[in-house]
């Protein structure tokens, strides 16, 4: 990995190789980051979840009927995140299709 | 002072004179640019060292057009000391509104987290797009970095990420719990990833 350098007294600027111990710094985020990678995946998705959710509110409002097809889509979004306990199995997560 | 029109047809011509500062009032203060760092092939860090200085109080950095080679990486800022050590720590208040991209309707939400005790601040709460025509841009203003007081720094974030939702952090404010000098400012990711491109640029700013 390699670092970009601007002196601003000089004016100077560099690229080097990452020193030892900006590499172990590098190397704390990246594996930090590793052990927060489920909760980020998941939170990816229930965002995206939650949007199609939102997209068909209006259909659950009480002086319209649903459909039993979006009664179904509605509650495949909201069983969407259950059960998932690995980022692959977040990964491999589809969306269902909107009636 | 009227401003005079200068119309030829009403017999209006001549020469304004030259304004002079003496009759200026309530005018002053510049942008001074202290340095520009560029995207570099093959980069995943970049640092302005030596960028706070007694010469300024306050500092207004851009860094903008943000792109990354590959997906799935924060950006992340390191506070460092004269002798080029990381400073902690910092407490982070941070709000963002999101929406989708490419929504009909625009489909989004508010988040809102605290962050403390951090050596390093967390400029965005969502990876990074690689897409090119999707670039990131950041805006953050310094205050008194250099005067060994508890420095406070806030910034925007305009995220394009990589989920296909537009973030944007409007009111993210930085407190650091020391009174550390700070000297140089290193910008890096938590994956390790190179950039793929970003133009930056620092000013400091005279009353």
């Amino acid at each position: 990995m390699k670092i970009q350098e601007v002196n601003c007294l000089t004016g100077e600027t560099i690229i080097r190789d990452l020193t030892d111990e900006e590499k172990n710094i590098q190397n704390q985020h990246i594996a930090n980051r590793e052990t927060t990678l489920f909760d980020r995946e998941i939170n990816k998705l229930r965002i995206k979840r939650n949007s199609l959710l939102a997209e068909t509110d209006f259909y659950a409002l009480t002086d319209n009927t649903m459909s039993e097809a979006m009664t179904n889509y509605r509650q495949e979004l909201r069983d969407l995140t259950e059960g998932l306990t690995t980022v692959e199995e977040v990964e491999a997560v589809e969306f269902p299709t909107k009636p | 002072m009227p401003l005079i029109k200068l119309n030829a047809t009403q017999g209006l011509t001549g020469t304004l004179p030259a304004v002079s500062g003496a009759n200026l009032t309530g005018v002053g203060g510049t942008h001074t640019k202290i340095a520009t760092a560029d995207y570099s092939s093959a980069v995943s860090n970049f640092t302005y060292t030596n960028c706070f200085t007694s010469t300024y109080s306050l500092y207004k950095f851009y860094m903008y057009d943000i792109d990354m080679a590959s997906n799935n990486a924060e950006l992340r800022l390191n506070f460092l000391d004269s002798g080029g050590s990381t400073i902690g720590n910092w407490i982070t208040i941070f709000t963002e509104n999101y929406a989708e991209r490419d929504s009909s309707d625009g489909g989004g939400g508010t988040g809102a987290t605290t962050e403390g005790a951090d050596n390093y601040v967390r400029l965005n709460h969502n990876d990074m797009s690689a897409a090119t025509e999707e670039p990131s841009h950041l805006e953050m203003t310094i205050f008194t970095p250099y005067e060994s007081q508890r420095t406070t720094m806030t910034f925007k974030f305009y995220l394009r990420a990589d989920n296909g939702y537009n973030y944007i952090s409007d009111s993210a404010l930085c407190y650091l719990q020391n009174s550390t000098s700070i000297r140089s400012m290193k910008f890096f990711n938590d994956n390790g990833t190179n950039f793929a491109d970003y133009k930056s640029v620092l000013y400091g700013i005279t009353r």
